[in-house]
C-alpha cells in the first residue's frame, strides 16, 4: 500500500490528474486550516512509492483544487485568503495567475468538464464565481447569499452549475438565463410527504445532534455521472440525500450511517447508482 | 453571509475557527445508535428455532438420530418462516461428536427436510461453539457476497455419539509438548482445577446452578420456550416395558422443579473427592438441534419476510487450554470492542453454562449484571448438546429479547482446548 505524509499540513482535498493516471495533487493547510500557510503537493505514483514531484507554498491555507481539463500541467487552488491561484507544474514557486475577488475563504473550486474552458469557485462570502484561465477577472458572479461550501458544474451540460450552502439550500443555476441565473433553490432538509423514516429521526436526538428536519449547513454535493438530473448532498446532519431535479420538492433517498458531519461525497464515475 | 455580528471585529483566524466548529454540532451518534441502524447490507435473522433438549441416554430423543433432529428443526424453519427452500443456498451445521462432524447424514437430513439438491450443506466442528460458528460462517458468507440466504445450525445426539472415544489419541509429538498435551485434559478435571485455582466456592456454584434451574422451571411453566421450540414426533422405546411408541416432544425434559442451593449441596463431587463440581452444577448431557435462517436485509425485504433481528459481528479468542472455561471472559470484551458498545449497552447475555464455576467466574470478572445473564436458565437446567448449543442460544436469546422488548443481545460460550466465541445480535421486532 502506497502512502505519503504531508508533514505539517493537513490535507483538505486531493484530485487525480485527468491526463496522467500516476499523478495526483493535494491541497493542504497548516494547523487544520485554521491559521497559517498552505501547500500544494503534486505527487507522482512511482515504482518506489509516492513521491512529491513538486510543492508550492501559499500564504494562506488551501481548501480545494481542480486540475485544468485543457492543459495537463495546470491546476487551480482555492485559498483561505479569498484568492484563486493557477499553478503550472512545469514552473517553480509562484502561480502563473492569481484572482483576488472573493472576500472570504474560498472552499471549493471545480473545472467545467463539458466546455473545459471555464472553472467555478464558491466562497464563504456568499457567491459562486465562474472564471476563465485566460481572463483576468471573473466571468460571472452567482449569488447564494450564504456561506457556500461546494460548487460543481453539471457533468452533462456546460452551462448548468450547482452549489450548496450553510443556509441548508441546494441551488442550481443556468448561465444562459439572465441574472440571477437561478433555476432551482431547494431546501434540503424539508421532509418528504410521508415524513422522514422513523429510525433516522430517532438517531441521536437529545444528545445535541442536529435535527434532520431543521435547516443545517450543507457541506458537500456531487452530480450523478449517468443521470443528468440527480444530485447527492450531505453535511452537518450526517445524512446523505439524493434529489431529482425534475421533482425536487423532496429527496429521492436518505442514507444514514455516518457518525460525524460529512465533509465530502463523490458519486462513482463508474457505476450508475453509487 | 458567514459573519456573526460579534465576530466582525475578531481576527480572521477566530472567525474561521468559529465557522468550522459550527459544522461539528452535537456529539457523534452513540455506538449503540449506530448498532441499531438498519442498512440494506445487514445480515438479518428471519427465523431461529430449536428442538426441545432432552437428556442423553434416557430422554425422549434417546432413540432418535442426530440427523433426524436436524431434519426436524430445518423443516420447522421452512414451515415457520415461509421461505421457499430453493432460495437457501448453503446450510452450515455445527456438530462435535458424530464421525466427520456428520457431514454425510446432514446433507441427507436437509433433503429430507424439504431442501432441493441445489441447497448445499456442510458440517463443521469448533467444539462447544460449533452451532454459533455455523451461524457466524453463514453470516460472513452473506457479508462477503458468496450467498444471499443461508442457514446456520447445530445438532448433537449425545445419546448416540458421546462416550470414551470422544477425544482422539495424541501422537508422541503432541504429548511431548506440555501446552499441546493440555488440550487433551478432560473438561471435568480441568474445570475442577480451575475452580480451585480461581477460588470459586462450591456454595457459589450451587447457588448459580439452582438459579438456572429455577429460572428455567419458571420459564417453562410460563410457556416462554414454546415459541422457540419445534415439536418433533419421534419413536421412543420405553425402558421399562420395552415397548416402542410414537411421541411428540415439545418440552425440555431436563428441567427439574424445586432445585435449591441446599439440595444441590448434597450431591457428591464427580471429579475429585474434595472437588466442587457435580452433576447438578455442570451442564447436562443432552440431545437437540437448532437452526437460524439468515439473509441480507435487502433480500428479506424483497421477499417480504418478517425480520426478527440482525447479526452484528463475532469475535473468537484463545486462552490456555487448561483454563478453557474463561473463554467468554476473553471473547466478550473483544466483540464489544469491535462494535464500540459497552457491556452495559447489552440487554441480555446468553452465556453457555458448561460449568457453573466457569460461567459464574466469567460473569463476575467481567462485572456483568446478574439479571442480564441467561434469564431463562441455561445448560445446567436443560442441557448442552455440544454442537447444538451455539445455535440454540440464539433462538433463546432472540425470543427473550423480543418478549421483553429489549434490543441488544450477546451470546458466548467457552470452547474445549481453550477458546471463547462471542457474537452480538440486535432484536428488531
Amino acid at each position: 500500500m502506497f502512502s505519503f505524509r504531508t508533514q505539517g499540513y493537513n490535507g483538505y482535498n486531493l484530485k487525480y490528474s485527468p491526463f496522467h493516471d500516476s499523478r495526483l495533487a493535494v491541497a493542504g493547510s497548516a494547523n487544520f486550516g485554521l491559521v497559517g500557510n498552505g501547500r500544494l503537493y503534486v505527487l507522482g505514483l512511482t515504482a518506489n512509492g509516492i513521491v512529491a514531484e513538486k510543492t508550492f507554498d501559499t500564504q494562506d491555507g488551501l481548501f480545494d483544487l481542480a486540475w485544468s481539463e485543457l492543459h495537463e500541467n495546470q491546476l487551480v487552488v482555492a485559498s483561505g485568503d479569498g484568492s484563486l491561484k493557477l499553478f503550472d507544474i512545469g514552473l517553480n514557486d509562484f502561480p502563473i495567475q492569481t484572482w483576488q475577488e472573493h472576500k472570504r475563504e474560498v472552499f471549493s473550486v471545480h473545472w467545467n468538464l463539458v466546455d473545459k474552458t471555464t472553472f467555478a469557485s464558491s466562497s464563504w462570502d456568499g457567491t459562486v464565481k465562474i472564471w476563465s484561465p485566460s481572463h483576468p477577472t471573473s466571468l460571472t458572479t452567482l449569488a447564494t447569499n450564504s456561506c457556500t461550501y461546494s460548487t460543481a458544474f453539471s457533468p452533462h451540460a456546460p452551462t448548468i452549475i450547482s452549489a450548496v450552502s450553510s443556509d441548508s439550500h441546494l441551488r442550481v443555476f443556468d448561465t444562459r438565463l439572465p441574472p440571477p441565473h437561478a433555476i432551482h433553490q431547494i431546501p434540503v432538509h424539508v421532509p418528504p410527504p410521508g415524513g422522514y423514516p422513523v429510525e433516522l429521526v430517532a438517531q441521536g436526538v437529545g444528545m445535541g445532534n442536529p435535527r434532520i428536519d431543521q435547516p443545517n449547513e450543507i457541506l458537500t454535493h456531487d452530480w450523478n455521472k449517468y443521470r443528468p438530473e440527480v444530485i447527492a448532498t450531505a453535511g452537518v446532519d450526517k445524512i446523505i440525500r439524493t434529489f431529482d431535479l425534475r421533482n425536487p420538492r423532496a429527496p429521492l433517498s436518505f442514507l444514514g450511517g455516518h457518525n460525524y458531519p460529512i465533509r465530502r461525497i463523490a458519486v462513482s464515475s463508474h457505476s450508475y447508482c453509487r | 453571509m458567514c459573519e456573526d455580528a460579534n465576530l466582525q471585529s475578531s481576527p480572521p483566524s477566530a472567525q474561521r475557527l468559529s465557522q468550522l466548529s459550527n459544522q461539528i454540532s452535537g456529539i457523534p451518534s452513540a455506538p449503540r445508535d449506530a448498532l441499531l441502524a438498519k442498512n440494506p447490507d445487514d445480515v438479518v435473522i428471519v427465523s431461529a428455532l430449536r428442538t426441545a433438549l432432552t437428556r442423553g441416554g434416557k430422554g425422549w430423543f434417546k432413540d432418535t438420530a442426530g440427523a433426524d433432529l436436524l431434519a426436524g428443526v430445518l423443516k420447522g424453519i421452512i414451515d415457520k418462516s415461509g421461505i421457499n427452500p430453493a432460495l437457501v443456498e448453503d446450510i452450515a451445521v455445527g456438530n462435535v461428536l458424530a464421525p466427520g462432524a456428520g457431514a454425510t447424514e446432514f446433507r441427507a437430513a436437509a433433503i429430507v427436510a424439504g431442501f432441493p439438491v441445489s441447497t448445499a450443506v456442510r458440517a463443521l466442528n469448533r467444539q462447544c461453539s460449533s452451532g454459533l460458528q455455523a451461524v457466524v460462517d453463514i453470516a460472513n458468507q452473506i457479508k462477503a457476497g458468496m450467498i444471499d440466504i443461508g442457514i446456520g445450525a447445530g445438532c448433537e445426539s449425545m445419546s448416540q455419539n458421546y462416550g470414551p472415544g470422544a477425544v482422539s489419541e495424541f501422537s508422541e509429538l503432541l504429548e511431548n509438548n506440555v501446552e499441546a498435551a493440555n488440550c487433551k485434559v478432560p473438561m471435568g478435571q480441568l474445570s475442577e482445577q480451575m475452580a480451585k485455582d480461581k477460588g470459586i466456592s462450591r456454595a457459589s456454584q450451587d447457588a448459580f446452578a439452582a438459579e438456572s434451574f429455577q429460572k428455567a422451571f419458571k420459564a417453562q411453566q410460563s410457556g416462554l420456550f414454546d415459541e422457540e421450540i419445534v415439536p418433533l414426533t419421534v419413536s421412543f422405546e420405553d425402558p421399562k416395558t420395552g415397548e416402542t411408541k410414537k411421541i411428540t416432544v415439545s418440552k425440555d425434559d431436563g428441567i427439574r422443579p424445586n432445585m435449591t442451593a441446599e439440595s444441590l449441596g448434597k450431591i457428591r463431587p464427580a471429579f475429585a473427592k474434595d472437588g466442587s463440581i457435580h452433576a447438578g452444577n455442570a451442564s447436562q448431557v443432552s440431545d437437540g438441534a437448532a437452526a437460524v435462517l439468515l439473509m441480507r436485509r435487502s433480500k428479506a425485504e424483497e421477499l417480504g419476510l418478517k425480520i426478527m433481528g440482525k447479526y452484528v459481528t463475532a469475535a473468537v479468542a484463545g486462552v490456555p487450554p487448561l483454563l478453557m472455561g474463561v473463554g467468554p471472559w476473553k471473547a466478550i470484551p473483544k466483540v464489544l470492542e469491535k462494535t464500540g458498545i459497552s457491556k452495559d449497552d447489552v440487554d441480555i447475555y446468553e452465556i453457555n453454562e458448561a460449568f457453573a464455576s466457569q460461567c459464574l467466574w466469567c460473569a463476575n470478572e467481567l462485572g456483568l449484571d446478574k439479571n442480564k445473564i441467561n434469564p431463562k436458565g441455561g445448560a445446567i437446567a436443560f442441557g448442552h448438546p455440544l454442537g447444538c448449543t451455539g445455535a440454540r442460544q440464539i433462538a433463546t436469546l432472540m425470543t427473550e429479547l423480543k418478549r421483553t422488548d429489549k434490543k441488544i443481545g450477546v451470546t458466548s460460550m467457552c470452547i474445549g482446548t481453550g477458546m471463547g466465541l462471542a457474537a452480538v445480535f440486535v432484536n428488531e421486532v
